[in-house]
């Protein structure tokens, strides 16, 4: 039931929030059209200036998520995450969320599918997914394509309360639905 | 960033020299640049659409009843920022749309609103206190619904896919309070003070 009233949301949401935005502007007697296309115009150049950026993170993300180590830091941080009654696959989901959305997804799904979604371990992840986003993709492609380069404490802060908040989430998952 | 970079690119080709996975890593190198420029493609539409449905949102005063909303907020978060600037109203908007959990309308958004703070930065090319701060918002996430996490769930057959949404909100506003508050106190740190 709820989740078909999110389902409905998710689904009207965008069309209406587009209705709003014509209505109101017309509604103000802006040349909405005119604006539309004028603003519209600095995507493509937008996009232009993150290419750079992206290639270099994609690149990097994708070597060290292949390269094998990712199982080999799980198996070395087993007896913590034992010790938090979660399953040692948190590891990679954990590290991979920091640095990419659509890859943390990935392990997201895995874990849900090995352990079942509605487990402790599988509620972790559902939870932990959303409760913090992907630190490392947006501080070099969002500050990348305004011309920043010099990202100071960004992303060291990011990655601290990327891992605090898995710590949160282990504990916030356990009050609320036991263990 | 660089040493984050760095130990990621080497550090991976290092361990698969010595694990045996230099051909996945071989195939992936060259995959990858592949997929971020189709990535990057696909963006292009969408970018438009929203920047063009933004500049409307901003012409027609919509976007300033956001703002002055969140005013009380953002201005103790941006203390740099003027109240009557469009900064304000490319900061809301791009909020709004993270908490909606708008995938695709946050990232145009989100660096338009970077780009509309750049106006106040006196080094263009470092990031500014609240450049940082709004940075933070984002990179600790506050989407109050997550249709991937929900879709997965329902994908993966669970009793009650959308029994997470209280969690995540709970952890992502703690999240974002200490993300928020690391970069508050890190800001004046020796090593990350602007002109370093």
């Amino acid at each position: 039931m709820f989740a078909n009233a999110i389902d409905v949301f998710s689904t009207w949401f965008v069309p209406i929030l587009v209705a709003i935005i014509l209505c109101y502007g017309l509604y103000k007697k802006v040349d909405i059209y005119a604006l539309f296309i004028e603003g519209a115009k600095e995507g493509f150049d937008t996009v232009v200036r993150i290419i750079p950026y992206l290639v270099g993170i994609f690149v990097a993300i994708g070597v060290f998520r292949t390269c094998g180590v990712l199982p080999y830091l799980s198996k070395l941080f087993a007896p913590v995450t034992s010790a938090l009654g979660v399953t040692p696959d948190v590891i990679p989901h954990i590290i991979t969320r920091s640095l990419s959305g659509s890859g943390s997804t990935g392990v997201m799904s895995e874990i849900l599918k090995a352990h079942g979604p509605d487990s402790f371990v599988g509620r972790v992840a559902s939870v932990f997914q959303g409760g913090t986003s992907t630190t490392l993709y947006i501080v070099t492609v969002y500050l990348g394509a305004v011309g920043i380069r010099k990202v100071r404490h960004t992303v060291a802060a990011g990655l601290i309360t990327d891992w605090v908040s898995f710590l949160v989430t282990v504990a916030v998952v356990a009050m609320i639905f036991g263990h | 960033m660089v040493l984050v970079w760095f130990v990621l690119f080497t550090g991976g080709i290092i361990f698969a020299a010595f694990t045996g996975n230099m051909a996945q890593v071989n195939g992936e190198i060259l995959k990858q640049a592949a997929s971020a420029g189709s990535f990057a493609l696909g963006l292009i539409g969408i970018m438009a659409l929203w920047l063009g449905l933004m500049k409307i949102a901003e012409k027609s005063g919509l976007a300033d009843l956001l703002a002055k909303a969140i005013w009380p907020i953002t201005r103790r978060l941006f203390p740099d920022i003027p109240k009557d600037s469009p900064a304000q109203s490319s900061i809301a908007l791009s909020l709004a749309a993270v908490m909606l959990g708008l995938l695709d309308a946050s990232t145009p958004m989100c660096i338009k609103a970077l780009k509309d703070m750049q106006e106040y930065n006196p080094h263009p090319d470092t990031v500014s206190d609240s450049q940082a701060v709004y940075t933070a918002i984002l990179t600790s996430n506050i989407a109050l619904v997550v249709p991937t996490v929900l879709a997965a769930r329902v994908a993966a057959k669970s009793a009650n896919p959308s029994e997470i949404i209280g969690p995540t909100i709970i952890v992502t506003t703690i999240s974002t309070i200490l993300n928020v508050a690391l970069v508050k106190w890190m800001q004046n740190w020796k090593a990350y003070k602007i002109g370093q």
